[in-house]
């Protein structure tokens, strides 16, 4: 596990802030919108208030996903840009905003391996689209391989939804079992 | 890509959660402050909870109580964020509502996830046993009997100075090699010209054990009092007037199957506080299952399925229960015979080497029936005494219950058997008394000693 302090948090945050900014277009709204939703996320991480990180996560996170542009997700350079300009940011700051009442009596904490493994899944969901049109093609190589835009957003939606049931799931049985190691 | 990375961050949440949950560390100290908790009196308890895990635990902690007894005073619940290596403490206090073992079984957190999205309940099991003495007011009634009170059927009461002695004087004889110098008569050695012996015998108060039986029929409740507490409570009582009298008094507990605990018969300051400690081990009253299995009766007839399973479970467990006993009983070559009562007897006489004793059996005589008839049986033939004080079944009934024909038949055959073995007790040279809940240890006392047992 790593430990951040609110001095390290802030710094995460506003790093975020900057990549999610400089994949955008710059225009007016965009700006206002993210300096407005930032203000907000350093806030409540400052006053241990989540409310107002969370308020803050929806404004960014919201303009910054409709001024990037990202036309499809097949491309190699797409996918890098996708996943360095919105989703390792967006993943970011969301942890940061909800963990913002974590650190009112200690240092937030980050457990290495569901961080792992939240991280390959998103990774996985992210290139759901091209494993998909990959398998398509050697399965059946007469076939077209043309996919659509929406297309490739359902089959990333149907990988998540999917992914998210299986490991909460597995985590479930895990819990359920509920043996609580009892002190000497 | 939002609900990706959204999902994302949820997985992570959820994960993190469970792992918080799969490594809670907690060392949980639970301290009762009171040496003897008494029933209806407030014992106090304090619980530290010490958290041993690097990850803060929050949620709201509550120590479990158990079912019959009632918070009285202070917290046993507490909402907070536990950090690392710190320690959260709760004191309150708990009202037992009845005599017997009382087991706080552990501790239930209702844990809550640092990211605030998921709710859990989690259940730390750290049971702690207190056992509960009879109330208060028993103490009471015993310290006031003590020194009042005179329990004839020992022989005389005595008072200090002489019950110091162990040997009192009883004749002489003529010398034997071996005889000890200081017990030769030397003044009369001129007049009869040869060594004599001065012979001692030990004093004239009885060795007195008190069996109380902890057995299935008497710790079941079917009034306002269990046989077993009136038992506790008379077995206290007249420890504590013979041993006010002087008479080396001991305690042990028996049920179908074996004695349970014993205080060996002694004098002395601590005995009492010897005797309690046995007395407290004494297996709680329960609630009479027959009410239980009339109502799962009548709900059998509306055919509904939850009520006959548990009379099925409730059935299996008693044909367990008997064909237990019945495995032990039939072991030897005398069958149907309890085995607590009767060892327990025999291995006090093979410890004593003839020395007298008086036995008092506290026993409704239902399941130790045969057990106390053996016992008696032994007494006559080792030349000890017996006293059986018969906690009477039906008295102990509720009284309000309808009295119809098939009730007044069953009570005439009760006392029928209960007359039937008072001959035989008697028959054997025991004593017997039968008693209500309503017979005091005093009226007991004034009985016996009026020679009414």
């Amino acid at each position: 596990m790593i430990f951040f302090s609110r001095r390290f948090r802030l710094l995460m945050a506003i790093v975020a802030v900057s990549d999610l900014v400089v994949f955008s277009q710059h225009s007016i709204l965009v700006i206002l919108a993210q300096a407005i939703g930032a203000a907000l996320i350093l806030l409540g991480i400052v006053y241990n208030y989540r409310p107002s990180s969370l308020t803050g996560l929806l404004i960014v996170a919201t303009a910054s996903a409709a001024a990037i542009e990202l036309p499809s997700l097949l491309g190699v350079g797409q996918l890098l840009t996708a996943i360095v300009s919105l989703a390792i940011p967006t993943f970011v700051l969301t942890w940061l905003a909800l963990s913002a009442e974590e650190g009112a009596s200690t240092n937030v904490l980050l457990l290495k391996r569901p961080a792992t493994t939240a991280l390959v899944f998103a990774l996985v969901s992210l290139s759901s689209a091209p494993i998909m049109v990959l398998i398509m093609s050697l399965l059946t190589p007469t076939m077209s391989t043309r996919i659509t835009p929406t297309a490739e957003i359902a089959i990333t939606l149907v990988a998540t939804i999917v992914g998210t049931i299986v490991l909460t799931r597995r985590a479930s049985a895990a819990a359920g079992l509920q043996v609580a190691r009892e002190g000497t | 890509m939002l609900s990706v990375t959204f999902a994302s961050a949820y997985v992570y949440a959820y994960l993190r959660f469970v792992t918080e949950l799969q490594r809670t560390n907690l060392q949980i100290e639970r301290n009762v402050l009171e040496d003897i908790s008494f029933s209806q009196e407030p014992t106090s308890v304090t619980v530290e909870i010490l958290n041993k895990d690097p990850i803060t635990v929050r949620g709201t902690f509550e120590d479990i109580l158990p079912e019959d007894c009632e918070l009285s005073a202070g917290m046993k619940r507490s909402t907070m964020d536990l950090p690392p290596k710190s320690i959260l403490r709760l004191a309150y206090s708990l009202v037992p509502n009845k005599r017997g073992p009382l087991v706080i079984p552990g501790m239930r957190i209702a844990r809550s996830d640092s990211l605030g999205l998921f709710d859990e309940e989690q259940t730390i099991e750290h049971p702690t046993v207190i056992n509960v003495h009879t109330e208060k007011g028993s103490f009471d009634a015993a310290r006031m009997m003590a020194g009042k009170e005179h329990f004839e059927i020992s022989g005389m009461g005595r008072n200090p100075a002489v019950a110091l002695r162990e040997f009192e004087f009883n004749g002489i004889r003529e010398y034997a090699p071996g005889d000890r110098a200081r017990d030769i008569h030397w003044r009369i050695f001129p007049k009869l010209n040869k060594l004599m012996t001065k012979t001692y015998r030990r004093e004239g108060s009885l060795q007195t054990m008190v069996f109380v039986d902890s057995s299935r029929s008497m710790r079941l409740k079917r009034s306002k009092v269990a046989k077993v507490d009136h038992a506790v409570d008379l077995s206290m009582q007249l420890s504590n007037v013979l041993i006010s009298s002087y008479y080396p008094v001991g305690v042990a507990i028996f049920d179908e199957v074996k004695v349970l605990a014993k205080a060996p018969p002694a004098l002395g300051r601590h005995q009492f506080e010897n005797i309690v400690q046995v007395l407290r081990e004494v297996p709680s009253s329960m609630e009479d299952s027959e009410r239980m299995t009339v109502r799962t009766e009548e709900t059998e007839s509306n055919k509904t399925l939850e009520p006959e399973q548990t009379s099925l479970k409730a059935s299996s467990e008693g044909k367990e229960f008997l064909s237990a006993l019945d495995r032990i009983a039939t072991k030897g070559m005398r069958p149907a015979l309890g085995i607590g009562l009767e060892g327990g007897i025999k291995e006090i006489i093979a410890k004593n080497r003839g020395r007298e004793q008086l036995y008092i059996v506290i026993s409704d005589l239902v399941s130790s029936r045969d057990a106390v008839i053996a016992g008696a049986k032994i007494c006559k033939s080792s030349g000890n005494k017996m006293l059986v004080i018969h906690t009477y079944d039906d008295w102990y009934r509720n009284a309000e219950a309808l009295l119809d024909m098939p009730e007044a038949e069953r009570l005439y055959g009760d006392l029928s058997d209960s007359l039937r073995i008072e001959a035989t007790l008697r028959g054997l040279g025991a004593s017997y008394i039968r008693i209500g809940p309503a017979d005091t240890s005093s009226r007991i006392v004034r009985a016996i000693r009026r020679g009414k047992a």
